[in-house]
């Protein structure tokens, strides 16, 4: 019998106050998709940053091929061909796709870089999974997801024998999924050993052979995917029954209309967008990449200028310059890259809510401390927010309680409108659940909701309408009653 | 007919970028303005003067462009170019005794072997340069702090080690340096262009060059890919240091003298040349050859300025100026390229 091409022993790792892992166990075998499952604060990052040397664990070792490696570096997982594809898109804005792709472990050509053979090597990467991107191109003009893309290219250009999916798909829409999924199927017909995290389970039910379940930085159970079924995964996962794929959708009466466009436009990105979310109503947009939807929710938030057309709040036409004058109209915006645009990570939970109440909580320009921690405080506990005080920074809190705290901004405002960019992001399956009610109940308290996430079921859920944009136009618009998979995924390309 | 189609498209481009670059512009305006309202301004004494100033002056931005491409500064140049120097003359004047010669003649003046006194200076240059860089990269001091503390200490130390009175420097070589030309060039644009283009080959030729690109892009992203960042930082450093020990070799062959307050202040100078010549202060974006135009622009305006009879005062309003411009529309094209 062979030994696994990978095997972590029982590994411990422990930060001050917290076990982050104990008595970890895994292994992967050459030819299969192992993948690792649990919430948002089991250990997966720091069992991940352990295989690829970012972290040192306490005790416990790791074997390559049955000889145990010290893995101290980055550079030394990569020389036993052991990838990484990173959640966080740790790219250079400023290079090439091509040069980020082989940043690092450029193919050592005579007296320099040649910049047309990176290009097509790139190309020939970028082509094995399907996808048509130029590498000569700048990483900083692409969108976020092109930039996975790019991730993902990184982690293949080592020729690794162990590649690690870190929320490979947390940004990619649906299609591409299913392109990431094949390629990882034909790296898994070539003998490779994966490791995929996702918090999406209907993609490691897809894809995995065998399943490893952290929960409180402990191996819960390893399992053979097969006769496992997601709502027995999700069991595992959070030690309770949950029943998945609820989005607490619930019947509301809708009211008059609280934001419209009326065919805005802006030369180049999108045009002839017209659309109207009432009180109490979730509105969302679906599209590709490169649909352009973004662009759109950010002129509503004032973000982005448009040249043509009018947007109307309760009725009234409005000029909006900036952000301010958007939140002055009551619209509030929680952005998908939550940790650059919705928060700012090194304040605190309770300096975070309050930035959107500021001048009401301030009196002669000083801050009145006792009801910025009231309400703070309240929305603390209706958000069920697990943080332990409003000291805490924002950075310590997992992915969900962030979440948690850019909704909980925009209810302190108060505002009518709010537009919800992918808010459940990276987020894991208890808190995803909990976001999705929260939203529901903010329309239920009449507040006019657009939705933009890049799984559609999600936004079927949610949904009482769907817009469908694809380059820059509206193609689709779908009633909840008419909602289905294959009429809108027509839309995306018409 | 055909040949003309055949060389366009490979000149062509290049010639385009060229004009299609506003520095181009600026450095065309500053050289006509000049040649209208001055009748010395293009003769061959003051383009000669230019180049000496250029040398200096280009050095400094040089090195200090490398370490903008990493995203960082490096404060202490001015200080440093001088500090190399007087160690130089410092070491070689209490090496002489032991040897039994007076090298210090006349009270200050030395007139010792002058290529021992150059080495070290490029070595002090170098060593003081990659302490900044380990201090920055390894004991993660903001690099603003680290080099102002530097800046502060050597100047202090100047002052220390000449006793606060010049040192005066004779030597044939060093006059040479200082004084000579080539082919109606002055010997230190030579060894500024010689800098420059092995800076070129160095980051636009090499592989360990382009990383300085990736650090100032995403640090975090180049330390994924496995590239040793820290080194590459002392590295960035160690050239600043370097090109620095150089640019106050050749100033100070041309005043024959080192004192301690001299330069001061360059390292404004030099901050402001790299900017004018595209490089981002946020890291990642500049090169050389940017920044040898940057400087071609900021000397003939200087030049210019002080041909018109304006003060060193006004001058370095201007330069200050200039800086706070050019910073902003940086900024400025930036965000337009973002959004």
């Amino acid at each position: 019998m062979s030994a696994p091409l990978l095997e972590v022993k029982s590994i411990r790792k422990t930060y001050p106050g917290v076990i982050a892992l104990s008595d970890v166990t895994f292994d992967l075998k050459a030819g299969e998709v192992h993948a690792v499952v649990g919430e948002n604060g089991a250990g997966k990052s720091t069992l991940l940053s352990v295989m690829n040397g970012l972290v040192a664990p306490d005790s416990g070792e790791i074997r390559i091929d049955g000889q145990p490696v010290v893995l101290n570096d980055p550079t030394v997982a990569l020389a036993n061909r052991l990838a990484l594809v990173h959640q966080e898109l740790v790219l250079c804005p400023n290079l090439s796709v091509a040069e980020n792709i082989f940043l690092g472990r450029e193919p050592a050509g005579r007296l320099g870089k040649t910049r047309a053979m990176l290009n097509r090597m790139a190309k020939d990467l970028l082509d094995q999974i399907h996808v048509n991107l130029d590498p000569s191109r700048a990483v900083g003009e692409l969108s976020l997801n092109e930039q996975q893309i790019v991730e993902i290219c990184r982690a293949l250009a080592c020729r690794p024998r162990v590649l690690v999916f870190d929320e490979p798909t947390a940004s990619l829409n649906d299609d591409q999924v299913v392109h990431l999924l094949a390629v990882i199927r034909k790296l898994k017909a070539n003998g490779l050993g994966i490791v995929y995290v996702s918090h999406r389970l209907s993609e490691v039910m897809q894809i995995s052979d065998r399943v490893t379940v952290l929960r409180d930085g402990s191996v819960v159970a390893t399992r053979d995917m097969a006769g496992l079924n997601e709502a027995a995964l999700v069991a595992l996962m959070v030690g309770r029954e949950h029943k998945p794929g609820q989005s607490a959708y619930k019947e509301r009466r809708c009211g008059d209309v609280a934001l419209e466009t009326k065919a805005i436009g802006k030369a180049g990105v999108f045009d002839d967008i017209s659309l109207q979310v009432r009180t109490g109503e979730i509105v969302g947009i679906a599209g590709l990449l490169g649909c352009q939807r973004e662009a759109v929710v950010r002129a509503i938030f004032g973000d982005q200028s448009i040249d043509r057309g009018e947007i109307r709040v309760q009725g009234r036409k409005v000029q909006l310059r900036s952000p301010r004058d958007a939140i002055a109209f009551g619209i509030g915006f929680m952005p998908a890259d939550r940790k650059r645009e919705g928060l700012i990570l090194p304040m605190s939970v309770g300096d975070n809510i309050a930035m959107t109440i500021l001048r009401r909580l301030g009196r002669l320009g000083f801050m009145k401390r006792r009801q910025r921690n009231a309400t703070a405080n309240s929305l603390v506990r209706t958000l069920a927010i697990k943080t332990n005080g409003l000291s805490q920074l924002a950075s310590q809190l997992s992915g969900g309680n962030q979440q948690k705290i850019v909704i909980g901004k925009w209810i302190a405002r108060g505002g009518d409108i709010v537009i919800a960019e992918d808010p459940t992001r990276g987020v894991d399956v208890g808190a995803k659940f909990e976001i999705w009610r929260t939203i529901q109940d903010l329309a239920e308290q009449g507040k006019a909701i657009l939705l933009l996430t890049t799984e559609l079921q999600e936004m079927m859920d949610a949904c009482d309408r769907i817009l469908v944009m694809s380059r820059g136009r509206v193609t689709g618009h779908f009633h909840r009653k008419d909602f289905s998979a294959e009429a809108i995924a027509h839309c995306f390309v018409a | 007919m055909t040949v003309l189609e055949f060389s366009t498209p490979r000149v062509a481009p290049f010639l385009l970028g060229l004009l299609r670059d506003p520095i181009i512009w600026l450095i065309l305006l500053i050289f006509a303005v000049g040649t209208l309202t001055s009748e010395y301004y293009f003769t061959a004494l003051n383009i000669e003067n230019l180049m000496r100033s250029i040398a200096v002056i280009g050095l400094l931005s040089l090195g200090m462009t490398v370490v903008l491409l990493t995203g960082r500064i490096d404060l202490s140049v001015a200080a440093l170019m001088i500090f190399s120097v007087i160690v130089g003359v410092v070491v070689m004047t209490e090496i002489g005794p032991m040897l039994g010669s007076r090298w210090l003649v006349r009270g200050n003046t030395y007139a010792g072997p002058i290529v021992p006194v150059i080495l070290i200076a490029l070595a002090t240059g170098i060593a003081v340069g990659a302490l900044n860089g380990i201090g920055v990269a390894y004991f993660k001091v903001a690099s603003f702090i680290m080099t102002l503390v530097s800046l502060t200490a050597l100047r202090g130390f100047n002052y220390v080690l000449t006793n606060g009175h010049p040192y005066y420097l004779k030597a044939p070589f060093y006059s040479w340096i200082g004084d000579s030309k080539m082919v109606g060039i002055p010997i230190s644009f030579v060894i500024f262009l010689l800098v420059l283009l092995a800076l070129m080959g160095f980051i636009h030729g090499t592989m360990r060059g382009g990383r300085f690109y990736a650090i100032g892009g995403n640090e975090k992203a180049a330390l994924y890919a496995g590239i040793k960042t820290q080194r590459y930082v002392v590295l960035a450093y160690a050239i600043s240091g370097l090109c620095a020990a150089i640019a106050g070799i050749i100033f100070t062959a041309r005043l024959k003298s080192v004192d301690a307050p001299l330069a001061a202040g360059y390292e404004l100078t030099a901050i402001a040349i790299a900017v004018i010549g595209g490089s981002a202060l946020a890291g990642g974006v500049g090169s050389p050859w940017r920044t040898l135009l940057g400087s071609v622009a900021f000397a003939a305006g200087l030049n210019l300025l002080a041909i018109w009879g304006v003060g060193t005062w006004y001058q370095n309003l201007a330069i200050g100026v200039v800086l706070i411009i050019s910073v902003g529309l940086s900024q400025m094209s930036r965000k337009k390229t973002q959004a």
